[in-house]
């Protein structure tokens, strides 16, 4: 009697509409274009090349993954921010690649795609590497397919390995139907990028014959940098903004102001645009927000005003944080640690500030605070 | 009681005393029925005196593009949502006729888009006009659009409306070409009298001035 979305796998009655007495899906409507087609790989002999080689914590879990997939089991990664969690799966890829099998990355936010496609095009210099998100969708078949979880619907059955990076980022976090088609386009295996994995995610990879790697070391071997937290009621954050944001544009380094929403943004960017006039606010309602991303990058700006957009994905060398209204309920936990794991990334600017501002010490600050340097002990107790 | 959802957000719709005793089938909930913009504003185009009923830079432009384009039938139900006890009333015996769309697009989205919006809200309606053009118009440029002369009666419809009080409906009014088309095919009829009903107001005048 009841139906199944043969797209979607949906049975959930509320979101079936009837045409004409037969049934249809009103879940995965949005969700039509043109689906790729089973061509084979035209690139052979894909070499691969590494800027930087993989540290030594690096390279075991590399080959940990790599036997894994060759148990033909799943993987769940998770490793801190800024350990080079990419980088981990590159010996993986290679591997695929030179099978002739199709690999695809995956990522629920679009801007991560945009910056990630040229990272992996460096490594694998003669692999076409295609990438596919909203409004980018002409060409949908290539050697490494990167694309955002919302593409996913276009490989159904396609990749013998899928990389998804972020599992716990927005919109995909909790989206059965990303989650449906993120099922379904896998053939062969997936293997899961997290800093921030919750219990429920490590137990789902455990059940479904995967296995998890633990990496707590960033790629430079230095401690994550542990968040500072100030305690200052609304008006004394704008000042206390005014004051670092004075000290960073002193030593020419790029600051990141996130805001838990768009009218806090709007407002808080206003009132420093009066002081210093080379930043932008980027959200993402700002449908121009790559060039304000790329200024910053080619240091035109000296701060970008940010909601939760720029969590993720975004590395910037010697960046500094401070999170405005960091009590909001917007924060979780691991949201927090996310923002604070964009400063120090690089090998040669491994220090940073990360200031977290709030009315009160929330339980997501403490949590953030404790998993951070909880993270740096298990890092320190291993070597 | 059965519980229900909200045709548009897919959320458990719960009801305001008022909307309970009054509705015996709510389709939306208050959330997004607040969000459907009210503009019941007539205008005389034409020599015809239109009624608009919402805008087109809303969320219905959003559900008209999920109804037309990936072909949600079930949305026919909300366009008329907020308005049907008006037009019920100021057309109380009037006969509603749709505009054409070509028989092309009928075909290719398996159904006709305003002719089910009038049928899921019984509304008293003929199809009476006919369109033959195989080219979407909306690929077409503003000037292409008055160009088209290809609205015509079916035939055996012919005499029909005489002495008949008409309405014609059409979902988006932008330029009002297929309109203006339609009425003047409509004219030739002789009806006692035309009136205009539109679901979505995007009409251009500082563009239709230059004309």
């Amino acid at each position: 009697m009841s139906y199944v979305c043969p797209r979607c796998g949906n049975s959930d009655e509320r979101y079936i509409g009837y045409f004409k007495n037969k049934p249809y899906c009103r879940l995965c409507l949005s969700f039509q274009g043109k689906s790729v087609e089973n061509d084979i790989c035209i690139t052979k002999d894909i070499e691969l090349t590494l800027d930087y080689p993989l540290s030594e914590k690096q390279k075991e879990c590399s080959n940990n993954v790599l036997n894994a997939l060759n148990m033909n089991r799943n993987v769940l990664i998770h490793a801190v921010t800024g350990a080079g969690k990419t980088e981990l799966v590159y010996h993986s890829m290679h591997k695929y690649l030179k099978e002739g099998k199709k690999v695809g990355f995956a990522t629920p936010r679009k801007d991560v795609v945009i910056d990630l496609a040229p990272r992996i095009k460096e490594a694998f210099k003669n692999a076409k590497v295609v990438s596919v998100y909203g409004e980018h969708s002409q060409i949908i078949s290539g050697d490494i397919i990167v694309l955002t979880t919302h593409q996913l619907y276009r490989y159904p059955n396609y990749f013998d390995l899928l990389i998804l990076d972020e599992i716990d980022a927005f919109p995909y976090k909790g989206n059965k139907l990303l989650f449906s088609f993120f099922r379904k386009s896998v053939k062969g295996n997936y293997v899961l990028l997290s800093a921030t994995p919750s219990n429920d995610d490590i137990n789902k990879v455990k059940n479904d014959n995967g296995i998890i790697i633990t990496l707590f070391e960033r790629y430079h071997k230095h401690d994550l940098i542990v968040p500072a937290f100030i305690q200052a009621n609304k008006y004394k954050q704008f000042f206390l903004i005014l004051r670092y944001l004075l000290k960073f544009i002193k030593e020419k380094k790029p600051v990141f102001i996130f805001t838990p929403t768009i009218s806090e943004g709007k407002k808080l960017f206003f009132f420093l645009s009066l002081f210093f006039q080379n930043g932008s606010f980027v959200s993402s309602k700002e449908e121009n927000r790559s060039i304000d991303i790329s200024r910053i990058k080619n240091n035109m700006y000296d701060y970008l005003v940010t909601t939760s957009i720029l969590e993720r994905g975004v590395t910037l060398k010697n960046l500094q944080v401070i999170v405005y209204n960091a009590g909001s309920y917007i924060y979780s936990a691991e949201a927090l640690i996310q923002i604070a794991g964009r400063v120090g990334r690089k090998i040669d600017a491994t220090c940073g500030d990360v200031y977290f501002l709030s009315d009160e010490e929330t339980p997501s600050i403490k949590d953030a605070i404790k998993t951070i340097k909880l993270c740096n002990l298990k890092k320190n107790n291993s070597n | 009681m059965d519980k229900k959802y909200c045709l548009t957000c897919f959320k458990e719709i719960n009801l305001t005393p008022i909307r309970d005793f009054l509705e015996n089938n709510p389709l939306i909930c208050s959330n997004c029925l607040s969000q459907i913009p009210i503009k019941l504003i007539k205008r005389k185009i034409f020599n015809t005196s239109i009624l608009f009923l919402s805008e087109y830079e809303s969320v219905m432009k959003s559900y008209l593009m999920n109804y037309k384009e990936y072909k949600d039938v079930e949305l026919a139900k909300v366009f008329l949502k907020p308005f049907l006890n008006i037009i019920k009333l100021l057309y109380k015996n009037y006969l509603f006729i749709p505009c054409p769309s070509s028989k092309m697009r009928v075909e290719n989205r398996g159904f006709d888009h305003l002719e089910e919006i009038l049928k899921v809200n019984k509304i008293n309606y003929e199809l009476v006009l006919t369109k033959n053009s195989n080219e979407i118009h909306k690929n077409l440029k503003m000037t292409d659009r008055f160009n088209q002369d290809t609205i015509s009666i079916i035939d055996s419809k012919k005499g029909s409306l005489k002495n008949k009080k008409i309405v014609l409906f059409d979902d988006v009014f932008t330029t009002g070409n297929t309109f203006k088309q339609s009425l003047e095919v409509l004219k030739k009829e002789n009806p006692s009298i035309i009136k205009g009903l539109i679901i979505l107001d995007n009409y251009k005048i500082d563009e239709l001035k230059i004309k």
